[in-house]
């Protein structure tokens, strides 16, 4: 029973993990977010238990691809954030990231 | 910066930035201010929103969560290096970045061995073009009586060679187009991989 739990953790783990930015740029085609913001929404749909400084690599990758952007904005009380923004590029790929995913998910399902 | 009121709680702050700044230390200034920004922002987010009257406690809360900064700064920084290195061409920055990266998953070390290899490659070719300077007669563009051919060092003295002294230059003109291609291929792959990854 032990070992079953541990394998469906692991594998739970794993497709959260492949899934992360694709998450990020749904979340961003929502609106603009900060890092903390993301990560925080992140573990709340997904129940992921990840260190949130995971989201800093992603982010810094997804932007080198030309996926998002960043800018700093001062904010009114506290200290400036930086929001992050979904590009053209981006939102291009998220879509075809949408399709492919049902795509996925509905030839799964068809498997008897 | 954040104002600590607690002088515990600043302690612990700062030797954790510390930490960062570690990580951090092989980056231009402009990008270590970037994440340092970037960090202290999230901790002060982090700190604020699980409001604990206890100021250390609050931080320590804030530090566990976002993880130990070699885990999620040292796959930042290495990518960062190459992206910076294969954009300036300059062979030590590059090399130093694909040895960082090596190791950061077997695809990124299949990768960068592979890079490894092609720039190993054009080592062997500009060596070859220094070596026929100082052996002349023992190396060169050979061409044995069965047809085959090949370019280095010759033990057969039967074999006859093509290029003299032009093989020098044109193996120094070949490594440094092949050193400026290879380059040029890593800079494409490190910037459009995750990109062709999604279509």
């Amino acid at each position: 029973m032990s070992e079953e739990t541990d394998f469906i953790q692991r594998w739970n783990s794993q497709v959260k993990k492949g899934i992360l930015e694709f998450i990020i740029l749904l979340m961003l085609s929502k609106r603009n977010r900060y890092g903390y913001e993301l990560i925080v929404e992140i573990k709340k749909y997904t129940e992921y238990d990840v260190a949130e400084g995971t989201i800093y690599p992603l982010l810094n990758r997804l932007k080198t691809c030309g996926m998002v952007d960043s800018n700093w904005e001062e904010m009114e009380s506290g200290m400036p954030r930086k929001y992050y923004k979904i590009t053209s590029v981006g939102k291009k790929n998220l879509s075809e990231m949408k399709k492919q995913w049902l795509y996925l998910i509905s030839n799964i399902q068809s498997i008897k | 910066m954040i104002n600590f009121k607690n002088e515990k709680a600043k302690q612990v702050f700062d030797a954790y930035l510390q930490q960062v700044e570690q990580q951090i230390a092989s980056l231009p200034e402009n990008e270590k201010k970037d994440i340092r920004m970037e960090i202290t922002a999230h901790i002060y987010d982090s700190m604020r929103i699980h409001d604990n009257p206890d100021e250390a406690v609050a931080l320590q809360n804030a530090l566990q969560k976002l993880g130990k900064p070699e885990e999620y700064i040292k796959p930042l920084v290495a990518e960062r290096q190459v992206y910076q290195a294969a954009k300036s061409f300059n062979p030590r920055r590059l090399f130093i970045a694909l040895l960082k990266n090596i190791g950061n998953g077997i695809f990124n070390t299949i990768k960068y061995i592979f890079f490894g290899f092609l720039y190993f490659l054009v080592f062997i070719i500009i060596l070859t073009a220094i070596c026929k300077i100082f052996y002349p007669h023992y190396i060169g563009f050979y061409i044995e009586d069965n047809g085959s051919f090949y370019v280095g060092y010759s033990y057969n003295i039967m074999a006859k060679e093509k290029l003299g002294y032009w093989l020098s230059p044109i193996l120094f003109t070949l490594g440094i187009l092949l050193y400026f291609l290879i380059t040029l291929l890593l800079k494409l792959f490190t910037k459009a991989k995750k990109a062709l990854r999604l279509k």
